[in-house]
């Protein structure tokens, strides 16, 4: 293989990278209109289709180790392919977790939402926006979208609280929902977690730009506790 | 990889230097326009091995040959078998560069004259077509009359490369052609092996492993004068199925 080979295969890398994202995208996607609309054949086809991403992760590691094993390569081209062998975990996980709501589904069946499905939809479709956007910013070596991104999954954070709260009231004024209610709250924390996972991917970026191994959510745990420390001491004064 | 012909076949090949043994029945099969590696420790076999495939080894009186290299399924160590013909389709390139004390266009002439090309012509077309094939047209077309030995070493290889291909040998043997070079020349000699392996089988003898595993397709292990693993390269450099490779190539012995 050529030097010019292998910069063409890492361009082969990266467009099965950014299929798998779109993949996993979709995968989110239709996991939460399954749910809401209850569509049982359509969870289905999400719980099957996890396959598809899981082959494409396995399809992506062993070209990285093939590359990683016999090109040699070194500098932005190395980290390039250790980030892609990453950010395929990460994509892979959030397709569980989209998997996971398509089972939540399933469990709940015909039996009615105890509430029309409001923020649980709001935190999916900023999911599928970040996860585009995330694989984009890798792909186009950007750093520029990533505060974006920080601040998504926060808003995330929040209406997965919003959600939480909401739904152990329901919990409290009627046991009766307590499974229907402890159901929803498993499809908020999954896509809860898509949003940490999204951070990762950026995390992967500024190691890709920048060659400095960087984690945002420390970060951003300590903003939030400093905040909280913050607001305390206001209230005691 | 779609499946590709068999183009040279090394059976039971064992070789002696007066008592002593240097290959212990090698079974070999080398694809037709691919490139095959071999690798191994220094002593190992493996340009013995490759000069088996010319009958490069009978020059040397001590040397005994059993067993059998197949070229396109013949026997080149049979009677039939003119030496002069096999040399033509199997051509080689050395370690070192070796240009004749001659000009540029005189390196690739010489070689088209004994084998009968006449027409002047025709003589350039070819010179100028194998540079062209090498690389090198363009850094040496205004001065093809210059003396070969005024090139870099680079340049010189990939002359000598330049000269195998002008008799359009079918194989190309290749015995450490780099290791003289520095690594932008090394670059460049592996840009062209990738491009050479359209038209002809190369055979490679590196003691770079990671130049086997960048250039070839299919890599062979030899140690002590046997062969150990054969496989494509993609295998052999992630997953190597002998203990012995995966010590070699990690760097615990050798």
């Amino acid at each position: 293989m050529s030097r010019k080979h292998f910069h063409e295969h890492l361009k082969d890398l990266e467009r099965k990278l950014k299929e798998m994202g779109q993949m996993v995208a979709q995968a989110v996607e239709r996991s939460v209109e399954v749910l809401k609309k209850q569509d049982l054949e359509g969870a289905l086809e999400v719980i099957e289709g996890d396959q598809k991403i899981n082959d494409r992760r396995w399809e992506i590691e062993e070209m990285v180790l093939e590359l990683i094993g016999t090109q040699q390569p070194v500098a932005v081209d190395l980290r390039k392919l250790v980030c892609i062998s990453h950010i395929v975990t990460d994509l892979e996980r959030m397709g569980d977790y989209a998997q996971g709501i398509a089972i939540i589904t399933e469990r709940i069946g015909k039996e009615p939402h105890i509430k029309p499905l409001i923020d649980i939809p709001r935190m999916c479709r900023k999911n599928v926006e970040m996860i585009h956007t995330s694989v984009k910013a890798f792909l186009e070596h950007d750093l520029s979208p990533l505060e974006g991104l920080y601040r998504g999954e926060e808003e995330i954070d929040a209406l997965y609280d919003q959600v939480y709260t909401e739904l152990i009231g329901f919990m409290v004024e009627d046991p009766k929902t307590i499974t229907r209610a402890t159901y929803l709250l498993w499809v908020a924390h999954n896509l809860e977690r898509i949003a940490d996972r999204v951070v990762n991917i950026a995390e992967r970026v500024i190691f890709l730009v920048t060659g400095k191994m960087e984690e945002v959510h420390k970060a951003k745990e300590e903003r939030k506790r400093r905040k909280k420390r913050e607001s305390s001491s206001d209230q005691e004064k | 990889m779609s499946p590709t012909k068999e183009k040279l076949l090394s059976k039971d090949l064992s070789l002696f230097y007066g008592e002593k043994q240097a290959l212990e029945r090698i079974h070999l099969s080398i694809l037709e326009r691919q490139v095959t590696a071999v690798i191994g420790p220094s002593g190992c076999g493996k340009s013995t091995f490759l000069r088996c495939l010319n009958r490069l080894n009978e020059l040397n009186p001590r040397v005994r040959i059993e067993g059998e290299v197949l070229l396109d399924g013949q026997n080149i160590y049979s009677k039939e078998m003119d030496v002069v013909q096999l040399r033509k389709k199997v051509g080689m390139v050395f370690q070192k560069p070796n240009p004749f004390p001659k000009t540029i266009y005189e390196n690739i002439a010489y070689g088209l004259r004994i084998n009968g090309v006449r027409e002047k012509s025709r003589i350039l077309e070819i010179v100028e077509r194998s540079l062209i094939q090498c690389g090198l047209w363009e850094e040496v077309k205004d001065r093809l009359f210059s003396s070969a030995l005024e090139l870099s070493g680079g340049q010189q290889q990939r002359l000598c490369i330049a000269r195998a291909i002008s008799i359009e040998p079918e194989v190309l043997l290749m015995d450490e052609p780099c290791s003289a070079l520095d690594p932008i020349a090394t670059y460049r000699i592996e840009e062209l092996i990738d491009s050479l392996k359209e038209k002809y089988t190369i055979v490679l003898v590196t003691h770079s492993m990671q130049q086997a595993a960048r250039v070839s397709d299919y890599t062979a292990f030899f140690y002590l004068g046997k062969l150990i693993e054969y496989g494509p390269t993609k295998q052999i450099f992630t997953n190597p199925q002998e203990e012995l490779t995966e010590s070699y190539i990690t760097g615990r012995f050798g």
